[in-house]
């Protein structure tokens, strides 16, 4: 393609008016702009005190490229170069902390930041020191220990040593991930190292040089109280008020062993409860993977879920069998949000059903805090530390209800013992690690906790909550070579199996927490979870959710998504107003997990009004014998969701100074886009100028003298011409 | 930002035409009217190209074809213009006589070249226009062309090529209204093949489109060439000569007012 206007002044107007689809790609603008495809942004959340995250200013950033690969490089950006304002990038396993807030450090000079997280990259994507957006302390504010004398503030021990806090802080600039191997490609060489770096180790500081506009724009701003009331402000706009922040959430997921209904009495320390972290977080939108920060505890939890589910009848056929819950808890990674507002609505009574709502139909009996007979959370479970799981207590909690826990612990151990599952009692005095339990305890200080993770001390995953937390570093992608899809998804990993043991042993340790009975050979048998199931779902949260799991699990109206999606859901909690695929995923899962398959239609596939205990759910089902249609499947279980929204957002007159409840809103912003193209230099820009100037104004006298003495100069008008017309004059 | 080089190119662009357009026309109502006339006539003539450009399936991707038939309409409606201006010269004649003198023909009328004049930058004014006013709205910034490999000489090229087409559209105007007066059919022609040869001329500019070959100024010669002599046989068909140039400005101090 040459330029537009080479062809023809007037074909390229045609070409505009008629076609807009040729419009686009001969619009002057595509010859100046190169747009990359990159969303994978930065963006802004706050808090009821702060704003943090990134955003650009309204019309973009604009920087001149630069390439950080050397320290020298650094100094050039910061204080050197000529050519400041910069936008830089860096490759992945240079964006860490360290470097980043150096960076920061001089945003009078650095103007945006992209980084480079492409696998096909020769570097390695993993800074060796780690990283982690939250900070070395992850949810302390809003945890057990907050202002306690001997575990705030992680005291005793750094959890999150690769924190870098930079979720947390107010960057101010755009910063963007570039994931798209032809976006890397435009920025490196066709934009650097063709205008900016044009002789190797020489940056140069002549224009026209290379630039990048970086567009982020968030549309709120300060903290989320000033936000919500800008946004409920009465706005006289005939299109209505505009709203700038969506409070952050999403739902729980739980599901119970037994159909306790509301004229049954539930004794207190009858519910067992099992939870797991579903979300993870990341500085950079879309790149939400959470492979050990949550996607092990999810997948491990609803292996043990399936497994337990195998020998429900026995369980429920058992006189003074206690209740199972398993629960999945949304949002965790801001300040607690899902196990917060479980806790509230256990609180409230309104938990797992209002009851008040409808009177008449069978309903879940509530269950309230003081029925919670013990607390089992799986966290991180990925990366094991000395090849060990790793049984954590809270100091207070195991005081004042040593037995229990002792019980429990004992109990994990002696089920995981002939799975060659090593599970060991971290150091007592060591406070819990960030765990949903934390806001059980806060309210109810003698549940018996134990959560099981995978580090003794601080985190053994350097990629806890970031965009790095992936499949490859917990072994759930450790293929033999030259797999195809369908056997990788097939392929049982080392990480499947591992967890596949862990499930088991969780199954078989409920099995006997409940019911009190020692599981014999052949039930131990059927106790077992299934290490295909683990290494399907491992694959299909984390590799590819294109798969047959998750396509026989889906509802048929949402095959096409299912068809469509390219990448890994992900993590992110999301906003309240839109439930996150992860959680429906899970919902449905459970369903499948729990639920019986009962002969119904699509169309009847729906709950009684009398009996409202059970969910009906219709999924795909697998392809049935002639290999083209699904089976479809009517599921009826106990799975349920609840709303994971801060009690910060319900309660009326909430003080959102207090810091009881997490208080986070995500910023709303209408683009985000970066585009490269180059910047003239100073002199050709006032050349043009002072020519347009003097031709203006050379052309205004001109024409004033000739005009004012026309007569005079088109004097022979009259000879010269012969037609009739000025003859006659 | 490159807010600069958009006035920069806008300037280049209008400030002639802008100039004619203060001192010659918009004192006139008559002619303001006419000039709009004429503009409307030449989007007439777009609208058919476009018609024709779009319908064609198979030639779509060829630029000569479009070019080539896009000329050819453009002098048609010129032609259907002049034909339009002849027929209206004596309503047009009553209209304008209600606020002056009865008696005396008012010049515009009598010296026919000043509507071939206006109808002429009417014209070039509306083609510049077009062909310039996309490549303006995208240069305001904050980037500059360069990083597909263009030439960084096509904001200049743009800007001085839509000067030349609104200038010799007003040199047109006077030729062919002119020629068709007095039947010189060459010198239809002549308007004709001088366009068709302006406007095939700036396809070449493709050839030469990498970054930084001077080249792509290359094309502005020719076009300026044919500005300049399509504007003096215009100058001279509408009465004027270097000595007449003389006596306006040399003599300027002893010449009297005649009006």
């Amino acid at each position: 393609m040459a330029s537009c206007w080479s062809g023809s002044y007037q074909l390229t107007i045609l070409i505009l008016c008629l076609s807009w689809i040729s419009v686009n790609s001969l619009r002057t603008r595509k010859k100046i702009y190169i747009d990359l495809e990159t969303q994978n942004s930065c963006f802004r959340i706050m808090n009821a005190t702060h704003q943090t995250g990134c955003t650009s200013s309204r019309r973009g950033n604009v920087g001149v490229l630069y390439y950080l690969r050397t320290a020298a490089d650094y100094e050039w950006v910061t204080t050197k170069g000529p050519n400041a304002p910069y936008i830089v990038v860096m490759n992945s396993s240079d964006f860490m902390g360290l470097n980043i807030k150096e960076l920061l450090k001089h945003r009078d000079r650095v103007n945006g930041i992209m980084f480079i997280s492409l696998e096909e990259n020769t570097t390695s994507l993993y800074p060796e020191i780690g990283f982690s957006a939250v900070d070395t302390c992850p949810n302390d504010r809003s945890g057990l220990y907050w202002n306690h004398k001997d575990f705030g503030s992680c005291k005793k021990t750094t959890w999150n040593t690769a924190g870098t806090g930079l979720l947390h802080q107010d960057i101010g600039i755009p910063v963007f991930s570039l994931t798209d191997p032809n976006d890397v490609h435009n920025v490196l060489h066709n934009c650097f190292f063709k205008f900016n770096m044009k002789e190797p180790m020489q940056p140069s500081t002549t224009y026209p040089l290379c630039a990048a506009e970086a567009m982020s724009f968030m549309v709120a701003a300060v903290d989320t109280v000033t936000c919500l009331r800008r946004s409920s402000r009465v706005s006289l706009s005939l299109s209505g008020g505009s709203t700038f922040c969506d409070p952050l959430g999403d739902v729980n997921n739980h599901v119970t062993m037994l159909n306790t209904p509301q004229n049954v009495t539930r004794l207190n320390d009858t519910v067992i409860v099992v939870g797991t972290r579903v979300d993870s977080t990341s500085l950079i939108n879309y790149q939400y993977t959470a492979a050990d920060t949550s996607a092990a505890g999810i997948v491990g939890l609803l292996a043990a879920m399936e497994a337990l589910w195998k020998v429900k009848d026995t369980i429920r056929n058992t006189t003074g069998a206690k209740d199972i819950m398993f629960a999945f808890f949304q949002g965790e990674s801001y300040d607690y949000i899902g196990s917060s507002s479980m806790v509230y609505s256990m609180q409230q009574g309104t938990f797992p059903q209002d009851l008040d709502k409808d009177e008449d139909a069978l309903h879940l009996q509530r269950i309230r805090l003081q029925h919670i007979d013990q607390f089992v959370e799986l966290n991180q479970v990925g990366y094991r530390d000395e090849s060990s799981l790793w049984l954590h207590t809270d100091p207070h909690n195991h005081r004042i209800v040593t037995g229990k826990i002792e019980q429990m612990i004992d109990g994990l151990k002696q089920a995981a013992k002939p799975l060659d599952v090593s599970l060991q009692e971290a150091d007592k005095t060591q406070p819990l690690p960030p765990a949903s339990a934390q806001r059980f305890l806060l309210e109810r200080g003698n549940v018996p906790v134990v959560v099981i993770t995978d580090h003794q001390a601080e985190f053994t995953n350097k990629f806890y909550n970031s965009h790095l937390d992936m499949a490859e570093l917990i072994n759930a992608t450790d293929y033999p070579p030259g797999l195809s899809d369908k056997e990788k998804y097939d392929y049982v990993t080392t990480q499947a199996e591992m967890l596949a043991n862990l499930s088991t042993a969780l199954a078989r340790y409920l099995f006997k927490a409940s019911t009190g009975l020692q599981p014999d050979k052949s039930m131990e048998k059927i106790l077992t979870a299934d290490s295909s199931t683990v290494t399907h779902l491992l694959y299909c949260f984390l590799i590819s959710p294109n798969c047959e799991i998750f396509k026989e699990t889906v509802s048929p109206q949402n095959a096409q998504t299912l068809e469509e999606a390219m990448l890994p859901f992900p993590f992110y909690v999301g906003v309240n107003s839109h439930e996150t695929e992860v959680s429906a995923l899970i919902s449905l899962l459970s369903a499948r997990f729990t639920g019986d398959i009962v002969n119904l239609d699509q169309s009847d596939c729906k709950q009684p009004n009398s009996d409202v205990r059970y969910t009906y759910t219709y999924v795909q089902g697998n392809v049935s014998a002639d290999g083209k249609s699904r089976t479809g499947w009517c599921l009826k279980s106990l799975a349920q969701k609840t709303e994971a929204l801060s009690p910060a957002f319900t309660i009326d007159g909430y003080d959102m100074m207090s810091g009881q409840y997490s208080t986070w809103t995500e910023s709303r912003w209408i683009t985000v886009s970066v585009r490269l193209f180059l910047v003239p230099s100073q002199q050709m820009q006032l050349l043009i100028l002072c020519t347009g100037l003097v031709v203006l104004v050379l052309s205004l006298l001109l024409v004033y003298l000739v005009s004012s003495s026309a007569d005079v100069v088109f004097s022979n008008y009259g000879t010269r011409s012969t037609t009739p017309a000025t003859a006659a004059r | 930002m490159t807010l600069m080089e958009l006035f920069g190119c806008a300037f280049i662009t209008f400030g002639p035409p802008f100039a004619l357009f203060v001192f010659t026309i918009a004192r006139d109502p008559m002619r303001v009217i006419l000039f709009t006339a004429s503009a409307f006539f030449w989007l007439c003539a777009l609208l058919l190209s476009s018609i024709l450009w779009y319908a064609v399936v198979p030639l779509r991707d060829y630029l000569v074809f479009g070019l080539v038939f896009s000329v050819l309409l453009q002098e048609l409606f010129r032609l259907l213009f002049y034909k339009v201006l002849r027929k209206a010269n004596d309503g047009l004649l009553a209209v304008s006589q209600q606020t002056t003198a009865q008696h005396v023909t008012p010049k515009d009328f009598s010296n026919r070249h000043i509507m071939a004049y206006v109808s002429g930058l009417g014209f070039g004014v509306i083609a510049g226009t077009f062909s310039i006013v996309n490549v303006l709205a995208d240069m305001s910034g904050p980037g500059t062309i360069g990083i597909q490999g263009d030439s960084k000489y096509f904001f200049w090229t743009s800007a001085c090529l839509s000067l030349c087409i609104i200038l010799l559209h007003t040199s047109w105007g006077v030729i062919f209204s002119s020629a068709m007066d007095n039947k010189e059919w060459l010198r239809v022609a002549l308007v004709v093949v001088a366009h068709m040869f302006f406007s095939c001329m700036t396809l070449l500019n493709q050839a030469s489109s990498s970054s930084n070959s001077h080249v792509y100024l290359g094309s502005l010669i020719p076009a300026f060439l044919t500005l300049f002599l399509c504007g003096t046989l215009a100058f001279y068909t509408a009465g004027g000569s270097l000595v007449n140039l003389k006596t306006a400005f040399v003599c300027r101090k002893t010449r009297y007012e005649i009006d």
